[in-house]
C-alpha cells in the first residue's frame, strides 16, 4: 500500500505547529512568572563580593528583594553596608545578623533607619551604618572589629545579639570566621576566603530569578531534611562536650567582643525572642531571655539595649513583633512593629549617651 | 501512602510499567489488585484481614442473592451483609464514641465503662458504603453481581479511590473493569494533567490555607473578631481544596490506568441555596445518602412533615459520618434543618435563579457564608473551642491579635467570586485547551507552582480521617 505524501507531510506539520506553540506558550508563561517572582517574591542571586576584610558579602549596588517572609526591598550602597536615609554626620555602626539586615521590610522600615530617622527629629546628626549580614556571629564581628575601626572610625558600635548567637555555629569550623575553646580561652580563627569565580549554576541564579528560587526551595527542603536528621543525632549526642554547652562559654565570646571593640563606646541590642504563641497562649516572659541580659552585663560596663518592654506593649495592643502577613504570627524575623520598636529604643540610648 | 509521596510516585511508576509489558487480562487485574493491597497495608497491614473479610462476605451473599428467588432467604442474606459491614464500621469507628458518651452520662452517678483505644482503619467509611451499595442494588435487582470474586476485589479495593472516595456503585466501576483495562497514551496525559491539578488545590491552595485555619481552630481566643472571620473562610477554602484537590488525583491516577471515576464536586460554593450545595459537593456521597438512606425512610412520599424528619434524619446520619463526635453530629442536624426549612419554603419550586441577577449573588454569598459558618461545628476540635469561634465571629471582639494572612485574603474572594463571575458568564475551558499543545504547558506550569508555593510540611488529607 502507498502512503499519500500530503497526509504524511501534513502530520508533520501539524506535529511541528503543536511543539512551536507548546515552545512558545511555555516562555510566554515562564516570562511571566520571572517578572511575578522578581516584583513579589524573589530577585535574582545576590551578587557576592570576597571582600579581604568582611569576607563575602552582596557588593555595592545590589538591589535584594524579598516576599517569602514579609515583603522588602533592600538597597546595598557599600560592599556590605545597607542603605540608610543619611549619609553624613558622627558614625555609628550596627552589627548583626539577619534582624538587622532585615530583608523582610524595606530600608526606611529597618530599625536602623528608623533609629537615624528619629535621631535627626532630634537634632542629632548621626549615621548610622547597617552592617546586618544573616548567619553572622559574634566570631564575625570581633574580626572585623579593626576593618571597622579602620573604615567607619565610630563614636559608638551597636551589636544586636539574641540567643541563638549563642549556639553552636560561632564554633563550626567550617565558618570563615570561628571560635575555638583551648584551655578554658577563646581563639578566633579565621579561614582566608578565595573567590572560586563564576559558574554556569551562579551566573543562571545571578539571571533568572526563577532558577534562584527554585534553588532556595531545593535548599530549603535539603536544610529541613538535615535538620530532622541531625535532631536525632543531636539527641544521642546530648551529652557531649559540645562548646555551645560548656558553661560560661557566652561569657568568653562577650569576653571576645569586648576586647575587640575595647576603644570605643559599646550598645549591646539583645533582642528577646517574646512575646510568641506557645502551647496555644501569648508567652511574654522568658527566663533565659533575662539570664543572657546579666551575663552581658556582667561581661562589660556595656550599655545594654534590652526592647522586652516594648515588645510587650505591642503584645498588649494585639501586635507581636516578630511575624508576617504571609508566615506565622510571633515567628520568625521582626516585623514593621518589632522593627519601630527596636528603631525608637535605639535611638532613645542613642541620644542619652551622646547628650 | 498519600498521593504526595515519593513512595506513591514509585508505586503507581511501578504499576503503569507492569500494566504495560503484561497483555494478559488476567494478569493485569492481579497487578491491580496486588497494588491496591500494597498500598493499604502500606498504613497498615493487619486491617487487610478486615478487608478480606468485608470482600469474601459480600461476594458471596451477592451471588446468592442473586441466585435465589425466595424472599426470606433475600432478607437475611442482606441482613447478613448489613450486619458485617455496618458492625465493622459501627465497632471501629462509633464504639469509642458510645463508650465515652454513656461515660459521660453514668459518671455523675458514679459508674464508669472503662475505655477502650480503638485504631481506625483507614477508608472504612467509604469502602463500607461501596460494598453497602453493591449488596443492596442486587437486593433490589438493579445489579448483576461481580463476574468473579477478583473484579470484586478490584471494585472494592481500587487503590486511587480506596481511601477517600469518590464512593462508587457497582454499575460505575465493573462494566470498565469487565471490559478491560485501557492503556493509551490519552489516559496517561489526561490522567496526569488532572494529577497535577489536584497536587496545585491540595498543596499550594489547601495547605496555604491550613496554615491560617489551623492557627485560629487551635487557639481562637488570642485572635480580634477579624481574623478568626478569615481564619473561618481559610478553612472553608481548604476543605474544598484539599477534597477536591485529592479527589482530582484520584481521577487522574483512575484515569492513567485507564477508569474513569465520577466528579465529586462542581463548584459548590456558587450554591445559591443549602439544596444545590449538596448536589455540588461530595456529590458522590450526596447521593449515596439520597439513594440508601433518604428514600429508603419513605423520601418525600409520606407526607411534608414525614420528609422534613426524613432529611434531618438522613444529614444527621451525614454528620456521623463523618466522625464519631457531637461536633459532627450538630454539624450534620444544622444541614438536615437548612434543608427541612428551604423545602418549606420554596415548595417544589426551583431554587436557583439567573446568573446575572443582583439577588442571585446576594443568595449565592448568603449560602457561602451559612456554609462557612457551620464548617466550624465540623472543624472545631471542641466544644468549647465552637463556642469561642462563635462568639469571635458574631460578637465583635476587637481584642486579640490581628493577623490578615496574605493568601487568606487573597483566596478567599478569588475563589468565590471567580466562581460567581465562571457561571454568571459561563465560563468555561475552550475545547483546545485539552490539547497537547495547550496541556503539556499547563502541566508544568502548574508542577512549578506546585514546587514554588506549596509550604514545605504538606498538611494530610482532611477526608482520610473519615
Amino acid at each position: 500500500m502507498v502512503r499519500d505524501p500530503r497526509v504524511f507531510h501534513d502530520r508533520n506539520r501539524r506535529i511541528v505547529r503543536d511543539v512551536a506553540r507548546a515552545g512558545a506558550l511555555m516562555l510566554l508563561v515562564l516570562a511571566g512568572l520571572e517578572v511575578l517572582l522578581r516584583t513579589c517574591m524573589y530577585s535574582p542571586g545576590i551578587t557576592y563580593v570576597v571582600d579581604a576584610e568582611l569576607g563575602k558579602v552582596p557588593g555595592a549596588g545590589t538591589v535584594v528583594v524579598w516576599g517569602t517572609e514579609g515583603h522588602g526591598v533592600t538597597h546595598y550602597v557599600a560592599n556590605g553596608e545597607i542603605a540608610t536615609p543619611y549619609s553624613d554626620g558622627a558614625s555609628v555602626v550596627v552589627l548583626g545578623d539577619s534582624h538587622t539586615e532585615a530583608f523582610q521590610v524595606d530600608d526606611n522600615q529597618k530599625f536602623v533607619s528608623i533609629a537615624e530617622q528619629l535621631l535627626r527629629q532630634r537634632g542629632l546628626k548621626m549615621d548610622l551604618h547597617n552592617l546586618g549580614a544573616s548567619g553572622a556571629t559574634l566570631a564575625d564581628y570581633a574580626y572585623i572589629a579593626p576593618f571597622v575601626h579602620r573604615r567607619y572610625d565610630p563614636t559608638l558600635v551597636v551589636v544586636q545579639i539574641e540567643q541563638s548567637d549563642f549556639g553552636d555555629e560561632g564554633f563550626d569550623q567550617r565558618r570563615v570566621n570561628h571560635f575555638i575553646l583551648q584551655n578554658n580561652a577563646l581563639q578566633l580563627v579565621h579561614i582566608p576566603l578565595l573567590d572560586s569565580g563564576p559558574t554556569a549554576g551562579r551566573w543562571l541564579r545571578r539571571s533568572l530569578a526563577l532558577v534562584n528560587y527554585g534553588y532556595f526551595r531545593y535548599e530549603q527542603i535539603h536544610t529541613r531534611q538535615a535538620s530532622s536528621d541531625a535532631r536525632g543525632e543531636h539527641s544521642i549526642d546530648a551529652h557531649s562536650a559540645r562548646p555551645d554547652q560548656t558553661p560560661g562559654i557566652a561569657s568568653l565570646e562577650l569576653q571576645a567582643l569586648r576586647d575587640a571593640y575595647a576603644g570605643v563606646p559599646v550598645i549591646v541590642l539583645v533582642l528577646p525572642e517574646v512575646p510568641k504563641i506557645s502551647n496555644h497562649q501569648i508567652v511574654r516572659e522568658d527566663r533565659d531571655y533575662v539570664a543572657l541580659v546579666q551575663t552581658v552585663l556582667g561581661v562589660a560596663n556595656w550599655s545594654v539595649l534590652d526592647p522586652a518592654n516594648g515588645f510587650r506593649d505591642l503584645a498588649a495592643q494585639g501586635r507581636l513583633p516578630r511575624g508576617f502577613a504571609n508566615t506565622l504570627p510571633g515567628e520568625g524575623h521582626l516585623n514593621t512593629n518589632g522593627h519601630a520598636v527596636v528603631g525608637a529604643s535605639l535611638a532613645a540610648r542613642i541620644e542619652s549617651m551622646t547628650r | 501512602m498519600s498521593f504526595v509521596t515519593f513512595e506513591f510516585a514509585l508505586l503507581l511508576a511501578s504499576v503503569l510499567t507492569l500494566l504495560a509489558l503484561v497483555r494478559s487480562t488476567l494478569g493485569r487485574k492481579l497487578i491491580l489488585l496486588a497494588a491496591s493491597c500494597f498500598f493499604y497495608a502500606y498504613w497498615d497491614w493487619r486491617f487487610l484481614g478486615l478487608l478480606a473479610t468485608v470482600t469474601v462476605v459480600d461476594y458471596y451473599v451477592s451471588k446468592f442473592l442473586f441466585a435465589t428467588q425466595s424472599a426470606r432467604t433475600r432478607r437475611w442474606l442482606l441482613v447478613i451483609s448489613l450486619v458485617t459491614n455496618l458492625g465493622f464500621l459501627g465497632f471501629f469507628k462509633y464504639f469509642g464514641f458510645f463508650v465515652d458518651s454513656l461515660n459521660a452520662l453514668l459518671v455523675p452517678l458514679g459508674w464508669h465503662l472503662g475505655t477502650l483505644s480503638i485504631i481506625l482503619p483507614i477508608g472504612i467509611s467509604f469502602y463500607t458504603f461501596e460494598t453497602l451499595s453493591y449488596v443492596i442494588d442486587i437486593y433490589r435487582g438493579d445489579a448483576r453481581p461481580a463476574r468473579s470474586m477478583l473484579d470484586y476485589a478490584i471494585f472494592i479495593t481500587f487503590f486511587p479511590r480506596l481511601v477517600a472516595g469518590p464512593i462508587m456503585r457497582p454499575h460505575q466501576f465493573l462494566p470498565q473493569l469487565e471490559h478491560g483495562i485501557q492503556l493509551n497514551w490519552a489516559n496517561l496525559a489526561g490522567g496526569a494533567q488532572l494529577f497535577v491539578r489536584g497536587a496545585f488545590k491540595k498543596m499550594v491552595v489547601a495547605d496555604n490555607m491550613a496554615i491560617m485555619a489551623d492557627q485560629v481552630y487551635a487557639a481562637p481566643h488570642l485572635f480580634s473578631s477579624g481574623t478568626v472571620w478569615l481564619g473561618v473562610l481559610a478553612y472553608s477554602i481548604q476543605i474544598l481544596f484539599d477534597f477536591s484537590g485529592y479527589t482530582d488525583m484520584a481521577l487522574g491516577v483512575g484515569r492513567m490506568l485507564g477508569f474513569h471515576l465520577p466528579q465529586n464536586f462542581n463548584m459548590p460554593y456558587t450554591a445559591q441555596s443549602i439544596t444545590e450545595f449538596w448536589q455540588r459537593w461530595h456529590m458522590s456521597l450526596s447521593s449515596w445518602l439520597r439513594d440508601y438512606v433518604y428514600i429508603a425512610f419513605g423520601g418525600n412520599r409520606r407526607g411534608q412533615f414525614r420528609t422534613y424528619v426524613n432529611l434531618m434524619a438522613t444529614m444527621l446520619l451525614g454528620g456521623l459520618w463523618h466522625g464519631a463526635s457531637w461536633n459532627f453530629v450538630v454539624w450534620g442536624g444544622l444541614q438536615g434543618a437548612f434543608l427541612a426549612l428551604e423545602r418549606g419554603f420554596y415548595g417544589g419550586r426551583p431554587t436557583n435563579g439567573p446568573w446575572k441577577s443582583p439577588l442571585t449573588w446576594a443568595k449565592a454569598t448568603a449560602v457561602f457564608v451559612l456554609v462557612t459558618v457551620t464548617w466550624v461545628f465540623f472543624r472545631s476540635p471542641s466544644f468549647d473551642a465552637t463556642g469561642v469561634v462563635l462568639r469571635k465571629l458574631f460578637f465583635v471582639d476587637p481584642a486579640g491579635l490581628v493577623w490578615p494572612y496574605t493568601w487568606a485574603l487573597l483566596a478567599v474572594p478569588l475563589v468565590v467570586l471567580g466562581g460567581f463571575v465562571t457561571r454568571t458568564f459561563a465560563l468555561g475551558l475552550p475545547a483546545h485547551a485539552t490539547r497537547s499543545s495547550y496541556a503539556v504547558p499547563l502541566i508544568i506550569t502548574e508542577a512549578l507552582l506546585v514546587c514554588f508555593l506549596s509550604p514545605l510540611n504538606v498538611s494530610p488529607f482532611i477526608y482520610f480521617q473519615f
